[in-house]
């Protein structure tokens, strides 16, 4: 449940996370790992760029409501698998493709990760089955830290 | 009256219009059914009124578990920890978990071989309201997605369509708990003037009349060296899902192949229930609610006065996806929330809930996160049998082999209910599955129950069958088998249930047929 009482703090904690991650991928020292050749602040700044406001609340809630460390571990064992998706630009698309217009972001994550499963697209994470979307939200999160 | 053969004179004629050959739940219940029918009734019972460890040795052989990758299990100590040869039989050992076979489990399932009962669940159901009577239980009358218990809602997962709750009740009548309702009951029969009960009676031969169409007498040794005869108009055997198959095989000197063998069918199909987690913690066998009702204690209490529920595919999912009956049992202690199993939870618990913010803390979480054991139904298999070894025990009977197969279909089945159970708790926002199985280590981690299924088991046509539709011995028109033995398939319901329910109805037939 929500606690209503905590909103406006909750609010001001998001945005000074949300400040502090894009200081950090910009700065690029703190939180660099190269990737490809590239660093954080490549990727970044040319996913960033395409990036709704919508979509970056999507993975700062997750950010803010979850231990962000292990999520990344969990991001890192679906890239082990995937490659190919070591991309957060790339994986926000494939996270976000097929979203409904006009849909909040609780109802296409919600009817998106409802249609993985409908589907068999499912993934092994850390021994649980979850959606693709789950797991690529986990690897977008392993790769904005 | 209770009798012990071995201080019987040797030779000694023990006669009765009924003679049944075996004093466990199904021997016993026969009997007291038979209380007042005027109609005479003998029990042989090959142990005493406790474990002996002399008669328990009696039961040693050979087993092993095999899986369709080619790994095998030994399991010698099977045979005899698994059942007790003492009277009030396994009973004595029995948890007392009860629960009715599904309609599906009696149906033909093309996707099942050698699937089908030769009659419905419908025809089962008002024996099924006599054996709770007996058993001092409630019936199984209710509707279990309907609250019945304040407090303890059932799960709702999409209506049902795809999973549902089924309950367990458990009995009294039990030598498992303290109390003395199982006393009771075994000593229900002993008072009446019409039914004499023999301890230390083991029988070892079954004999049929030279023309082999019925059985003449049974005979009875005890481990003293005493050897009798008994004689009757009609005979049940029910000494349990193994030792059927070792009289009836042992039994050879009229039918060269052992009585009701003629098709080879006696010992085959052997089925039983494991249970499979893949630690005993819990981990990597678990299961997280995101939503649902505020409490899980209808799944995970283990108060035996109150009903217990367990998830289980339905009969449309299984039809339609050729799935195995499957159910999800849950243990009662939460498991706790933190590391990778924490953030997947509330990744769950977010996404499901509408991404609200979560409360601070894990309060929200705990006791949602629990461990289970799967059970998926072992499908019917010739190769999975009781057969005699040359070795012989004491009396002179063949030891048994039980070798206990697993097919392709079962593991098969296992893990595509296993994925369709994750899925569907993710696709109705339900929550998600912790499972960290692999087919490799199913046997190692299989969790055997005591119960012995299919190896004499039922059908309309001899071809197919040990028995027909009234437990009857094709071609012995005097020879009855009750227990689970007969079962053409055994569901992922507690057997004895159902064994005491078909015992009921056999009774009903034996009246008549004896006319009491």
């Amino acid at each position: 449940m929500v606690d209503y009482d905590q909103r406006d703090v909750l609010k001001q904690r998001i945005s000074r996370r949300r400040a502090l991650v894009l200081l950090a991928a910009l700065g690029g020292a703190a939180a660099a790992r190269p990737l490809s050749g590239a660093t954080w602040r490549d990727l970044l700044q040319s996913s960033y760029s395409g990036w709704t406001a919508d979509q970056d609340a999507l993975l700062q809630r997750f950010h803010d409501s979850l231990d962000a460390n292990v999520v990344a571990r969990l991001g890192e064992e679906y890239l082990d698998a995937h490659p190919n998706e070591a991309d957060p630009d790339r994986l926000v698309s494939l996270v976000t493709a097929g979203w409904p217009p006009g849909a909040t972001i609780a109802e296409a994550v919600r009817d998106t990760v409802k249609s993985d499963f409908e589907e068999g697209r499912t993934e092994s994470v850390a021994l649980w089955i979850v959606s693709q979307t789950e797991a690529r939200l986990f690897a977008a999160l392993s790769l904005t830290q | 009256m209770l009798i012990d053969a071995a201080e019987l004179p040797d030779g000694s004629e023990i006669t009765a219009d009924l003679i049944i050959i075996g004093g466990g739940l199904a021997g016993i219940t026969i009997a007291h059914e038979f209380l007042g029918a005027g109609r005479s009734v003998c029990v042989l019972e090959a142990g005493g009124r406790g474990s002996e460890p002399e008669t328990q040795a009696l039961y040693a052989g050979s087993a092993s578990m095999m899986d369709p990758l080619g790994q095998a299990r030994p399991m010698d100590e099977y045979l005899t920890t698994s059942r007790l040869r003492a009277y009030g039989g396994s009973g004595n050992l029995w948890g007392g978990k009860c629960a009715p076979l599904r309609s599906i489990d009696f149906e033909r399932r093309e996707w099942v071989p050698d699937s089908g009962w030769p009659f419905s669940r419908e025809d089962l159901d008002s024996f099924y309201d006599r054996t709770c009577d007996l058993l001092e239980m409630p019936r199984f009358d209710f509707d279990i997605s309907l609250p019945r218990d304040p407090g303890r809602p059932p799960l709702n997962i999409a209506d049902d369509a795809n999973l549902t709750t089924v309950p367990r009740l458990h009995t009294p009548v039990t030598g498992s708990v303290g109390g003395d309702a199982y006393d009771r009951f075994k000593d229900s029969i002993l008072g009446a003037a019409n039914v004499r009960v023999y301890l230390h009676a083991n029988v070892v031969d079954i004999t049929a009349r030279p023309d082999g169409t019925r059985i003449d007498r049974v005979q009875v040794a005890c481990l003293n060296g005493k050897r009798h005869t008994a004689k009757g108009s009609a005979y049940v055997l029910a000494t349990g899902g193994i030792e059927n198959v070792r009289l009836l095989l042992g039994s050879n000197g009229v039918h060269r192949e052992g009585l009701g063998n003629g098709n080879g069918l006696v010992g085959r199909y052997f089925a039983g229930h494991v249970t499979l987690r893949m630690t005993r913690a819990g981990a990597g066998t678990a299961v997280f609610f995101s939503r649902g009702p505020e409490s899980l204690d209808l799944y995970s209490s283990r108060d035996r006065a109150r009903v217990w529920g367990v998830l289980a595919t339905t009969g449309g999912a299984q039809r339609e996806h050729e799935l195995p009956n499957f159910t999800v049992t849950f243990f009662p202690l939460g498991r706790e929330v933190r590391g990778p199993a924490r953030a997947v939870i509330g990744a769950a618990a977010l996404i499901d809930r509408g991404l609200s913010m979560l409360p601070a803390g894990d309060a929200h979480l705990r006791g949602r996160y629990l461990p289970v054991y799967f059970m998926s139904e072992q499908t019917p298999n010739p190769d999975s049998r009781v057969s005699l070894e040359a070795e012989r025990d004491p009396l002179g009977q063949r030891r048994v082999n039980l070798a206990w197969v697993h097919s392709d279909g079962d593991y098969d089945g296992m893990e595509r209910s296993i994925r369709f159970f994750g899925r569907e708790l993710g696709r109705t926002g339900t929550g998600r599955l912790e499972w960290s199985g692999r087919p490799v280590d199913f046997l190692s981690r299989f969790n055997t129950s005591r119960h012995h299924m299919g190896t004499t088991r039922m059908s309309a046509s001899p071809r197919q069958g040990v028995v027909d539709p009234d437990c009857r011995v094709h071609g012995i028109s005097n020879l009855f088998i009750a227990g689970s033995s007969v079962f053409p398939t055994g569901g992922i319901a507690n057997p004895t249930l159902t064994i005491l329910a078909l015992a009921m109805r056999l009774s009903d037939l034996l009246k008549r047929e004896l006319g009491g």
